[in-house]
Order: structure tokens, then sequence, then C-alpha cells
């Protein structure tokens, strides 16, 4: 009996143990129930009081703890707590509590951005997002002692970058930042080297549109602008020693305030819409400005920042040197740039360009005979073209090339051409709709467009419509269809009569190769004939008046090629040259020549 | 009593028929071979060495070739990325991939952590290969009595001198690595190892080399291909006159260069540099093994052409040539008294930009040349010019090497022999006509500017002002202010794997 019950009492000191162990297999998982562990911006602060305590003061007293708690894409820039007891005692007070909730919120405001930032987005610039408080922060880089940091402001650096948090980023930055109390305006006015530049603001009443808070402004095109300042001592250069100088050398109607006015112009040619930091200067080709219709083109060149150089009719015109030490002054409703020199709007005449289609960085080597047989095909992503200059439609359709060579036995300027791939919007859709080109310089009036070709004879029916300035206010759709094969007998004027350039003028054609009977000298002075094979009865080299384009800026301008109905082919288009020239000049000359010599129209 | 015996009985008889089961609980791997069972022979031992080979010029089965992280990265991809991107001899196209985007942002002096090009997998994993075949080297030779001292000698210095090219381009990438040195074959190896210091890694590697000498021939067989893709001595002799240059040790430089060269004047045939004419760069980079290398990674044998995404001209293709090819290197010269510089004409198109040093057409395979004599002959020069021999450098080697090359006038120089640094850089600007794409410009540019205690900072601020968009130029140029900022990141993956890796302070901030 004793026995038996001992053997009981195991079973059930056995199956004790075994329940014990089943209810602890019972025991609920621990699951986890959040998304994600990361702590949010107000939790990481919370994480190193030692650290951000008094920001997350300024945090929760400026009741900004709710949302920088909860879901959300912010970029913080997070003062230490000794930045801040700094920027306490520089603004005389001893403790948070002196400030209400309404100061408090304002810096949260400018050190709160709606995006996630990280350090790579950083430029020499301003930050590409506006914080709350509604003024650009600018970033940059400096090295102290050996340790280069990036900074805010100039004066706040970062010093533990790119934190990533739940709800964003945090960049902790060792100086508060403190928003920018003065206007374009104010900044002249208190410096002493723009005595004259000011003196100018006031008399075309630039001074008032300057002096604007952006925190009031009304004209969102206004709230940040950019000033191009000009120091006393560059206008002195100029020989120019005081407002009155000024005054007598551009004052047109004695009114500055008169749009029309030569310097109300001056200074309006001075100041661009939005704030354009050396950076956004530098990595733009031109700058709209207050003068109508005016640019300023820029240019980097090393570190320089340069404006107005531009190459024209094969010279090249001196910049404008942005002076970098005295640039890039930040206000509440913009920035200031100092130029080196007086520089007014540049007064140019519609000049005729002839202009090959060779584009930029890529015509023919002369030292490498690979060429010869070469065709390039032209790439959409930069790679053999310039991605400034040439825009294909889609770099998955049947491509196009630059070529040397004479498709068709044609005759081309320097024996070269593009020979492009095109389609209609309602044909073969496996080629391109439209190519689109940048040309050099043109400057604003009005020009004959002529589009030099090489006649192709699949191309009877291939219509094709030239566009100047695609998509942007300035589109222009030139007039005349061009069928690329169209030949100059398409003009209806027999080829061999006498007067037929005029006649083909009139009626849209001309030739622009040389004659064989043509003479010029070349380049090394000898005179040379025109190709043999282009002789007075040869139709197939064509120039083609596709209509008349108004130009409105000194620019570069885009023009496009596109294919109409159902016009579709590979290497339809051999496209040689196009010319712009002015309405009231000589359309008919000067003429090419293969070897790329240029023949003036003979003496008659 | 009985029942204890039988009990006994029953249990011994269990444990006997438990032995019988042994087959059944022995898991040897069916479709592979496990250590035990591999280092038996001398044929194992050339298994695993070509194994370290192959690990260079692709990833091994099982990682991708086009692994997000990189990881699965050609060598030769990897020197190219390292050794070109930050230097001004290509420009990237603008791609919308991910790993363009990491190309320009270290164009833009922007690489983070997290970029997909600061990952060193690829090499460690070599490394680890060569620590294997060190390690288990001597097991094979007590196993196999067949194997000669010679044989097995070079085995185990190629593998020291694999190792230490590893080590070299990630000492000169991150400056302070782990120093990894054992091999790491069984789960309990895996250890977490801090940086080790910059000099401490090149201490090892000369270290290393320094012993790999003697026990690598000058040739291993007669057949070039084998000489041109194996390590040889002369391979050891100029990756240490490179690792001594670094260094600025430049009397042991000139000294591992002499011993290449001498080797040249003694057997020209097998290694001499080829004179320009059509069909140099057919020798040299089409067919590859040619006298001219002396250590190459023989892309040929595995048939993948590396460089088809990189440059050349097919879609999609990565970089092209930059503008400062032509306009400072190989300026065009009126008077054409040689006509063209073979090397401009060869290399890449003046004035399209498309690359065709590696590349011709879309089947054919490169190798990359990893030391070409021509390479050692410009690392002479480099050390005569800093140790007062400028005359030296001048005339007995960059005056002939330009006649053989057809340089042209217009990028000739006439430094005083007596100026070191004028000397030096025209040096240097021979090495950029010479070497372009073969992934030395930035490891060039870095060696030149932090000479003499970072004497020449200007070097590299210069090439910013070539490189850099615009709108970055002043921050990169404040940030090449700080040293540390020439060396890459460590992978943030491998910060996270190994706690006691400390990041470049650079990337802290």
């Amino acid at each position: 009996m004793k026995k038996k019950l001992t053997n009981s009492h195991k079973a059930y000191a056995f199956m004790f143990i075994l329940m014990i162990i089943a209810l602890n297999a019972c025991k609920k998982p621990d699951y986890t129930l959040t998304t994600t562990e990361d702590v949010n911006i107000t939790g990481y602060l919370a994480k190193y009081p030692e650290k951000f305590s008094l920001m997350s003061e300024i945090i929760t007293k400026s009741g900004s703890e709710g949302f920088l708690g909860a879901y959300g894409s912010y970029t913080l820039f997070t003062p230490t707590n000794d930045a801040i007891k700094a920027w306490l005692q520089s603004i005389n007070k001893s403790s948070l509590s002196e400030l209400s909730s309404e100061e408090l919120k304002k810096v949260i405001n400018y050190h709160l951005v709606m995006d996630t930032l990280n350090t790579k987005n950083f430029t020499d610039g301003k930050l590409q997002r506006l914080p709350l408080y509604n003024q650009y922060i600018t970033t940059g880089v400096s090295n102290i002692n050996g340790v280069s940091t990036y900074t805010l402001n100039k004066e706040s650096r970062i010093i533990q970058s790119n934190i990533r948090v739940g709800n964003g980023v945090l960049q902790v930055i060792d100086h508060v930042l403190v928003p920018r109390t003065k206007t374009l305006a104010q900044l002249i006015a208190e410096n002493d080297r723009y005595d004259i530049f000011e003196e100018a603001l006031i008399a075309t009443k630039f001074f008032d549109s300057l002096n604007v808070d952006p925190l009031v402004s009304t004209d969102a095109l206004k709230r940040f602008q950019t000033v191009i300042a000009v120091s006393d001592s560059a206008f002195e250069k100029d020989n120019i020693f005081n407002f009155e100088d000024l005054k007598d050398r551009l004052s047109t109607e004695n009114d500055p305030t008169k749009k029309t006015d030569s310097l109300w112009l001056f200074m309006a040619y001075h100041i661009t819409p939005s704030a354009n930091y050396l950076a956004d200067v530098a990595s733009s080709t031109s700058l709209v400005t207050l003068a109508p219709s005016e640019i300023l083109t820029a240019k980097y060149a090393g570190q320089k920042v340069l404006l107005n150089e531009v190459e024209f009719n094969g010279a090249i015109e001196p910049g404008i040197e942005l002076n970098r030490v005295f640039s890039d002054v930040s206000a509440s409703n913009g920035v200031l740039h100092d130029a080196k020199n007086y520089f007014t709007i540049k007064v140019r005449f519609p000049t005729p360009l002839y202009w090959d289609m060779e584009l930029d960085g890529l015509s023919q080597n002369p030292r490498n005979p690979d060429y010869g047989v070469r065709a390039i095909n032209l790439h959409p992503n930069g790679a053999s073209f310039n991605p400034a200059s040439y825009l294909p439609a889609d770099a998955t359709k049947i491509g196009s090339q630059y070529q040397v060579g004479s498709p068709g036995n044609r005759v081309f300027n320097k024996g070269d051409l593009l020979n492009l791939s095109l389609s209609g919007p309602t044909s073969n859709l496996a080629r391109p709709l439209h190519h689109d080109f940048r040309t050099p310089l043109l400057v604003k009036g009005l020009y004959k467009v002529w589009v030099c070709y090489g006649q192709n004879g699949n191309a009877n029916a291939n219509q094709t419509q030239w566009v100047m300035n695609p998509g942007t206010p300035a589109e222009q759709v030139l007039p005349n269809i061009m069928i690329s094969g169209n030949n100059l007998g398409s003009s209806g004027i027999s080829l061999t009569a006498p007067n037929s350039d005029n006649l083909m003028e009139a009626n849209g054609f001309k030739r622009y190769m040389a004659l064989n009977t043509e003479t010029a000298v070349n380049a090394q002075g000898q005179i040379v004939t025109g190709d043999a094979a282009y002789v007075l009865g040869t139709n197939t080299t064509v120039g083609r008046l596709v209509g008349i384009a108004n130009i409105k800026t000194t620019d570069r301008h885009w023009i496009r090629i596109r294919g109409l109905g159902g016009m579709s082919g590979s290497n339809i288009i051999w496209l040689d040259m196009i010319h712009f020239i002015p309405i009231d000049m000589d359309q008919q000359y000067p003429r090419f020549s293969s070897k790329g010599v240029v023949f003036k129209r003979p003496a008659p | 009593m009985i029942k204890r015996i039988l009990f006994g009985t029953g249990l011994i008889l269990f444990m006997l028929l438990d032995t019988s089961c042994k087959k059944w609980l022995d898991l040897q791997p069916i479709d592979g071979i496990t250590r035990q069972e591999f280092w038996r022979t001398e044929e194992d031992l050339a298994a695993a060495l070509n194994g370290c080979y192959s690990s260079m010029v692709g990833p091994p089965p099982g990682v991708k070739a086009d692994a997000a992280d990189g990881g699965g990265r050609p060598l030769s991809t990897t020197i190219f990325l390292w050794g070109e991107v930050r230097g001004d001899m290509v420009v990237p196209n603008d791609l919308a991939t991910a790993e363009q985007v990491d190309i320009k942002d270290m164009v833009n002096v922007n690489t983070v952590s997290t970029s997909r090009l600061v990952t060193w997998a690829g090499l460690y994993r070599t490394i680890n290969y060569c620590n294997t075949v060190i390690e288990f080297a001597p097991t094979v030779k007590q196993n196999d009595p067949t194997m000669t001292d010679a044989k097995y000698n070079s085995y185990v210095g190629e593998a020291l001198a694999i190792r230490s090219l590893m080590y070299f381009y990630l000492a000169r990438t991150f400056r302070d690595v782990p120093l990894k040195l054992k091999a790491t074959s069984k789960d309990s190896d895996v250890s977490e190892i801090g940086k080790a210091n910059h000099t401490e890694v090149l201490n090892q590697i000369v270290a290393d080399l320094k012993q790999a000498e003697p026990m690598v021939p000058l040739k291993h067989s007669a057949d070039p291909a084998v000489n041109k893709s194996r390590i040889t001595r002369l391979a050891i002799n100029a990756l240490l006159a490179d690792v001594y240059l670094w260094m600025e040790k430049y009397d042991e430089c000139i000294a591992e260069c002499d011993k290449v060269l001498s080797y040249s004047v003694s057997n020209p045939s097998e290694l001499s540099v080829i004179p320009a004419s059509s069909t140099w760069w057919t020798e040299v980079f089409q067919k590859g093994f040619s006298r001219e290398a002396i250590f190459e990674l023989a892309h040929k044998y595995n048939n993948t052409n590396v460089y088809v995404n990189s440059y050349g001209a097919f879609i999609n293709f990565r970089f092209k040539a930059s503008p400062v090819l032509t306009s400072d290197f190989f300026p065009s010269d009126p008077s054409t008294d040689f006509g063209f510089d073979v090397r401009e004409f060869e290399y890449f198109g003046s004035s399209t930009g498309l690359i065709f040093k590696f590349l011709n057409s879309q089947t054919e395979v490169y190798n990359f040349p990893v030391y070409r004599l021509p390479d050692v002959l410009l690392m002479k020069a480099e050390a005569l010019a800093y140790s007062d021999r400028g005359a030296e450098a001048l005339d007995d080697i960059i005056k002939p090497f330009r006649l053989i090359r057809e340089a042209v006038k217009s990028s000739q120089q006439t430094p005083d022999p007596t100026d070191k640094d004028g000397v030096g850089e025209y040096v240097l600007a021979e090495r950029g006509r010479e070497l372009a794409f073969e992934g030395k410009r930035w490891f060039d540019l870095l060696r030149y500017a932090k000479r003499d205690n970072y004497a020449h900072l200007s070097i590299l601020l210069n090439v910013l002002t070539q490189t850099v968009a615009p709108a970055n130029q002043q921050s990169a140029i404040g940030k090449y202010r700080d040293y540390n900022s020439h060396y890459l990141p460590i992978n943030q993956a491998d910060i996270f794997a190994d706690t006691k890796l400390v990041q470049n302070p650079f990337y802290e901030r």
C-alpha cells in the first residue's frame, strides 16, 4: 500500500511538472506590436537629456510636441544645450521661461523643414526646401584646424549629421539658427560699399520693393529677390564717382522712375526674381532679370562665377566676375551679390547665325582618321552629345547618328551631317517623334530660319515641322512644312535659269553650298573653289525657309523638328545646317563647302 | 542478479547496435567536399590558389555579380570605381540607376556609408581565400610527399602576394582597415576585429611581399598567358615598388623597379615596352598577355567583358573620357612633328569622349592590367625625381619613353632637373597619359597630394574645380581640406556587423 501510494505520488508530481511545462509553453509569445522600433524626434531627444533637454523644452513649450512625436518626414536642425545656452545669453535671457510660446514657436519653425534632408543634398547655396519660417537656410562646408564640417547660415556647424529617426532626420548643430532681420534694401543702405548703387535704387524706386519683409509680402514673385550690387569702387573704375555721374551717363528720359529710362532698365537688370545664391547662379545658364526680355547669362570657370561671358560671332566676350567675398549675403528677403565691374545691358543688333549642326563637343577630328568611317549614335544621356544641347524624344526609340560622309552622294558643309530617324504621331512609334536642339547665342530680333538638308529620295511624302522653344510660353511654330524628299526643283524654278537664286528665294528655297565655279580664300590663304560635285544643276542640297522666328530674348534657344501625320523613317532626315538670318539681310550668302570654307557673295 | 546480467548484456548489445548506425549518422555532404577531405594533394592546393585568382575576376558561385551592395563586383570594376571616379579622367553619364547616383555623389564628394561603392566584401573574400591557402598549405605538404618545395613555396608566395595586393588597395582607399591574417574556415573563427593603423597595414604588406619574393619564380612556364596572369617575382617587385612609393621610401622603390627593369633588359622578348605602331593597342590591350604586361586580371579566362556597361559606345554605359584629356593631357599640336600621340588615338575619341581602351565590340573580352612595364618605368622616374635625381628621370626614362609613344611636342614639358615638383608633376602628367582608365589616377593624385605631409593638397583641389558640379564645388573644396575625406567611409553594414570597427570621423559629422 505504502509503495503504491509513493508511486502515485510520484506520478502526481510528474504530472504536475508536466503541467507547469505545458502551462509555460502556453505563455503568450512576445509579439512586436509596433511596425518599427525607431523612436521619433521627441523620443530621440528625450533619450539624451544631457545634450538635448533644452531643445525638448522648446518643443514642449512651443506646442510642437504633438506633431514631432507623430508620423511624418521632417528635418530638425537640433541645437545642443550648450548652443541654446549661448543663444540665450546673446539675447540677454537667463532661461527659456523668459520667452513666450510664440517666440519659441518661431525658433522651432526656423529649425524645421518639412522634408528629410540628408547632408548629401546640401550645396554651396540654399537648402532646396524652405523651413516653416519662410526664410532660406544656406549650407556650406568650413574647415577649422583640419576638420571639415557642414555649416548652416555660415555660422552653425553640424556636429552630428543624418541621424535617422522614425519620422525624419536630425542634424545636430552647435549654434542656434537666427533668422535674418534685415531686408536687401537695409543691407545695401547700411553698407558703405554701395552708396552710388543705393542712391540709384532710391531714385528708381526699387529701394521700396526691396524693403518688404517676406512674411508680409503679398507678391509671391517678389517675396525673394537677388540683387547684384555694384560697389562704388567698381563704378570708379568706369569713371563714375557719384550718382550724378551715373545718371548723366545712363538716364535717357531724365526720369529714372520711368520704365523706359535707361537708368531704370540698368537697375532692373541688376535684380532677379527669386533667391539665387552663387551656387544657383553657377548652375543655371541664364537668369531672368526685372528688365523686360533681358537675361543675364551665367558661366562657371575654375572657381569663378562669370556673368555675360558669351561666345558671339566667334569671339569670346569677357564676363563680369562676381566677388565671392562680398557675395552670398543673405537678407530676410533674398540674397545680395557683388559684381567686380560695372556692367550694363548689352545692346546687340540681330546677327546672322550659320549653325552647323555639330552641336557642343562633337565635330570632325581631322587627326583621327577613324571618324571617316564611324557613325556616332546620338545618345540621350549626354554620352556623345552634351545634354544641354541635344534632347531626343525617347532613348528607347530607333537611333539617330552623327555621320561623316555623303549619303546619296549629297554634298554637306564640312562633310558631316546628322542622320535622324523620325516618325509622325500616328505612324511607326518605334521611331522618335521629335528631336530638340539648342542653338548658340541668338540676339533678339526677327530671323528667317533656313533648314539646310540633303534631299532624301525615300522621304518624298515625309512632312516635318520646326518649332522654336517648344513647351515654353515663348513657343512658336514655324509655318512652312519641310519635306525632306524635296529638292531645289520643288521650288518650281529651273535651276539653270538666270536669276534662279532670287526666284528660288522668293519661293522659300536656296542654294547654301557654293557652286564649283565660285571661289573663296581658305584658312591657309589659298584660293579654292566650291565642291566639284556641286554644279549649277545640282538640286539635292537644299536650303528651305521654314518660317520667320521672332526671338524675344538674347539667349540660347531650343528648336525642335517633329514629324507630321503618317511620316516615318529610320535615318530619313539628312540634316546639315540651320541658318538664322535677320530678315533685312542677305539670305543667299555666305555659302559653304565640304571643306568648311565660307564663300562670300561675289562682287558684282 | 540474473536480471542485472541480462540488463547489462542488453545495454551492451544496444550500444553495439547503436555503433553500427555510424554510417547513418555520418553527415558528409553528398554534393561537396569537406576540409578534412580536401587538403590532401598538390592538386587541391593548386585548385585553392586558382580560387584566389578567379575570385578576382568574378564572384564565386552563390554571390550575384550585380548584388545591390556591390559585393559581387569583379575586382577590376572595383579598382576602376575607386581609382577613377574621384580622378579627372572620366565623367559619369546621366543614368537614373541607383549605382550611378552613388557614382555622381562620389564625384561631388558626397559619399556616405550606405553608398554602393564602399563595399569591400569582394576584396576580403579574396583575402580569406589566400589566408586559407597559407594556413592549410603545410597540411598538404605533410600529406603529399610528391609536391616539391619549389611548388609549395610558389603557391604560398602567390597567396601572400595576392593578399598584399588586396590590402594595398584597401589601405589606399580606406586608410585604416581590419588586418585579417588568419583563415575564417568555421563559425568559431568569426570574430570581431577592429581597424589596424595604416602604417601597420603597409608594414605587413612589405613584410609579406619580402617573404614571398624569393618563394615565387621569375616565370611559371614558357606560356606568356600563364606568366602574365599569375603572380611572378616581377609582379611582386612591381607591387613592392608601388608600396614603397606610397610610403615615400624612394631608394627602396628604385631598387625594386631596377629588378624588373634589369630583367627586361636581359629578356626583352618576355618583358619590354612595345613601340607605337598600328598593332600596339591590339597587342597590349585587345589580345592581352603582351610582353608589356607584368600582371593582368585574366578576364579572358572566364570570358566576361566587365567593361561593356562601363564605357564604350553602347547603350547605358556609365563613363566617358573627360574633356580634360583632350585639352590638358593631349593638347593638339599644329606642328605635328610626330603626327599624334598613339595613346590619344587608341584610348578614346577626343571629341566624342568614347573610351576604346578596353572595348572595341560588345563581345570581345579584355584583361585588366594591374601592372605594366611602363607603370614601373614611371614609378622609378617619380622616385628619382623626389630623391634629387631629376636629370636621370628626365633623360633616361621620360625622354626615351615619350619617343616610343610618339608623344607630341605640345605635351612636352621642360622642368629644371633640380626642381623636384616640376619633374614630379611632369611624371604625373605622363602617368595620366599612359595609364588613363586603368584605375590608377586617384591613387596617383592622392600619393602626390599627401607627399611630405600634404604639401601638395592643391593637386586635389584643382581636380575638384574640373569635376564637381558648380553648386557643390566650394563645399567639396572645404571637405578636401579635411584629409580624412580622402578615404572612403566603411560600409554601414560592416559597422553594424563588427562593433569594434570605428567609422572614419569625417563621415560622422
